[in-house]
């Protein structure tokens, strides 16, 4: 790809910026100053000693890594007019399509505030506030009364908005409607595309998730794989740490090469960081943490995968509603943090406030983006991270209206186009019964799959959005699924046995599948 | 004033007039046939000719457009107006798909890089726009405005000093005797570095607030 000059210097400058508001800063200006303190010979050699002993102490390979991690998500250089509004979101009519949404989702939180006679958020009582530090690990043995909370929305309503976006400047012209339920008009990757982009894939290459499977003895694989995984994060090179990785990981060294692509190293100040986070939930009473409370007792603790981490989710959770970081990342994206003011301050801007702090509110199943990550890391600091980073960088995209590649949108409409590509048959067949294979699959996209699949092959599927930094693979798995029940969906002529058919997952191999379906042609 | 992004703000756009867009028709004119293309003219009341260094437009679901010019010559003889129209873009893209949406409503800048001559001379100005999906039930360009010079300047980051100097030579003056001012110099950036790092420890550690003064009582969620 050519660049124009401005474009390559709009992207140089973002970096710099980044970089020197990062801690990555920080540590430079330490290590350096360290090995200027070091030097020997004259003044004169100050700058090139230092430089070489900065690439020699691995901080090179560092700023290489934090710039691999970012430039995929710089945001292209705008004209000087650009409102702002059109630079979260281009596209006029997802745009308005996104604020609706948002409203109705707080006018829902307002009403249940108000039937429930709950404030939004208040100041926890001493006594809470201690009984809850005392019990921090174990938050799940002392659940408040959560008979009347109800979960602001489900993915079945978020599926209703997303099947209504429609661009008011297309023709109702038969030929360019969709036959499926997505309106929107927007691009999606074609088959081909995929195959190129998921080549690594392909069947003639050996997979973690199918090669370590087989009845034939599979300690060669593995051990050649385990050995190679040891060789990349020694290197601590993320770029070929992510290359590794779209082979899938071996089961124990995930943590650490997930790690590594995320640029996770958990520090004094990221454990101070997290305790201030701890305080505020000690602090301040959510309405929002009820929401999350009754989400994981309806979800991970009723999954015989899960609900042995139930604790975990608390310590991950509630912190995540208060973490500003987010709040960031959401500004940036096509979603409007919740707005509101301080008690008796109304309309006073200085007391202006968002809610929730990190300007997310949770839909039913949103517990499980964090459920399967709990099988790689046991510390819950090093997992609060690590979610937040999938968050920021995957997982926000699925509950938002966006005109995005990554989005619920895009994802929904590259589903449709691809099983009508893949399975005409099966398509017609679903349209003409009138099941629409999006209202099945919907759930589990909005959830990465989590709570479907056997957690283990989540992680092989979450393998593949970290290695091909994207979502889209979770249209192809859903396309594969239905591939795979093909014979059985075309005997069924109800939505009811559609959702029988398609009801338990728990079974199915994800690598196999995704390839059967991009390559066995 | 200039914005984040590096682009001047406070100049003034050439004054113009712009007429609204004609849809070009094949054969019988009374018969409704959509060509998918529409030709935009703009003229310039106030003055001769003009000097065009940028033009700025919002898309609207237009696919590509070119622009043709017409300019005053300067000949032998003296100054005559060129009847003849040039182009100077030729189907230049917008929308990298027409069928969808990707950059339907992006903002565009033609700027002296795209254009086949410098703009001086000129007198009016044709922009014909196509479309040649037919999705859309209309398309045309916004916001359409003429600029003498361009409007970009790149922003520099400021990188702090020790890192500015990394190419300079001149520190190699040390190995001809030593320089006090240069000396001095270096030492203070020496200490700014270290002051920097400071300054970093503390901010990189405090946490930024979501509530105010401690307080977050709130009843409800406000929007209208």
């Amino acid at each position: 790809m050519s660049l124009s000059d401005e474009n390559m210097k709009h992207i140089v400058n973002s970096l710099s910026e980044e970089v020197l508001t990062d801690k990555l800063n920080f540590e430079f200006l330490k290590a350096a100053e360290n090995e200027a303190s070091r030097l020997e010979s004259g003044l004169a050699d100050l700058k090139d000693y230092v430089i070489s002993g900065l690439k020699q102490s691995g901080h090179e390979q560092k700023l290489a890594n934090f710039v691999l991690r970012r430039l995929p998500h710089i945001k292209q250089l705008h004209h000087h007019l650009t409102p702002e509004e059109h630079k979260k979101e281009p596209i006029t009519y997802i745009r308005k399509s996104q604020l609706a949404w948002e409203k109705r989702i707080w006018k829902s939180l307002n009403s249940m505030c108000t039937e429930l006679s709950l404030p939004l958020a208040r100041k926890r009582p001493d006594k809470d506030f201690k009984d809850m530090n005392r019990k921090w690990s174990e938050l799940g043995s002392d659940e408040p009364n959560l008979s009347q909370i109800r979960p602001v929305y489900a993915p079945k309503d978020f599926l209703e908005v997303v099947s209504g976006v429609k661009n008011p400047n297309c023709n109702d012209f038969p030929l360019y409607n969709n036959w499926g339920l997505i309106q929107a008009t927007l691009k999606v990757k074609s088959l081909h595309e995929l195959r190129l982009q998921y080549s690594h894939m392909s069947i003639n290459q050996a997979q973690s998730g199918v090669d370590d499977l087989t009845r034939t003895p599979t300690d060669i694989f593995q051990g050649e794989r385990n050995k190679l995984a040891k060789k990349v994060i020694k290197s601590c090179m993320a770029g070929a740490v992510q290359e590794f990785l779209k082979k899938g990981s071996p089961t124990g060294c995930r943590n650490q090469i997930w790690n590594s692509i995320l640029g996770i190293e958990i520090g004094d100040e990221e454990k101070l960081y997290y305790d201030q986070l701890k305080n505020s939930v000690l602090v301040h009473d959510l309405l929002v943490d009820n929401l999350i409370y009754k989400d994981i007792k309806l979800t991970a603790t009723n999954d015989d995968q899960y609900f042995v981490f139930e604790d975990y989710l608390y310590q991950v959770l509630l912190p995540f509603f208060r973490d500003l970081v987010i709040l960031e990342t959401i500004k940036k994206s096509t979603a409007t943090p919740a707005k509101s003011y301080i008690r008796g301050k109304l309309g006073n801007e200085e007391y202006a406030v968002f809610y929730p702090p990190n300007g997310v509110i949770p839909f039913h199943g949103f517990s499980m983006y964090v459920a399967p990550l709990c099988y790689c890391y046991d510390d819950p600091i090093m997992l609060y991270y690590v979610f937040r980073a999938f968050y920021a960088r995957f997982f926000h995209h699925l509950h938002c209206v966006s005109s995005h590649q990554q989005g619920i949108l895009s994802l929904s409409l590259l589903f449709e186009r691809l099983l009508q590509q893949i399975e005409p048959q099966l398509f017609y067949h679903l349209c003409s019964i009138g099941v629409q294979p999006l209202k099945i699959s919907f759930k589990w996209i909005i959830r990465a799959f989590s709570g479907y699949l056997c957690s283990e092959q989540v992680l092989l599927l979450w393998d593949r959005i970290l290695a091909y930094d994207s979502l889209e693979i979770l249209a192809v798995l859903a396309v594969a699924i239905f591939s795979f029940r093909k014979t059985n969906l075309l005997q069924i002529q109800s939505f009811q046995a559609a959702e029988a058919v398609m009801n338990d997952l728990t079974g199915l191999k994800v690598i196999p599948l995704l390839q059967l379906t991009l390559f066995s042609e | 004033m200039e914005s984040a992004n590096g682009y001047m703000s406070q100049t003034n756009p050439i004054s113009c007039t712009i007429k609204p867009p004609v849809p070009i028709k094949i054969g019988d004119h009374k018969v409704e046939f959509l060509t998918g293309c529409h030709v935009i003219d703009v003229t310039f009341p106030n003055v001769f000719y003009v000097e065009i260094g940028e033009i700025h437009f919002k898309n609207f679901y237009t696919a590509n457009l070119t622009i043709k010019v017409r300019t005053r010559t300067t000949e032998k003889e003296g100054t005559s107006t060129d009847s003849k129209w040039k182009t100077c873009l030729n189907n230049y893209q917008l929308m990298p798909d027409p069928h969808s949406d990707t950059a339907a409503e992006e903002y565009f800048v033609i700027g002296k890089q795209h254009v086949l001559f410098d703009l001086i001379n000129v007198i009016a100005v044709r922009i014909i726009i196509r479309q040649p999906s037919p999705v859309w039930k209309e398309f045309r360009i916004e916001e359409l405005k003429f600029y003498k010079a361009s409007l970009f300047i790149p922003k520099e980051v400021k990188l702090p000093g020790w890192l500015n100097d990394i190419t300079d030579n001149k520190i190699k003056t040390f190995d001809n005797g030593p320089n006090v001012e240069e000396l001095s110099k270096e030492m203070q950036n020496l200490m700014a570095t270290s002051q920097l790092a400071k300054s970093c420890s503390n901010n990189s550690t405090s946490i930024r607030r979501y509530d105010v003064d401690g307080c977050y009582d709130i009843n409800l969620l406000s929007y209208t």
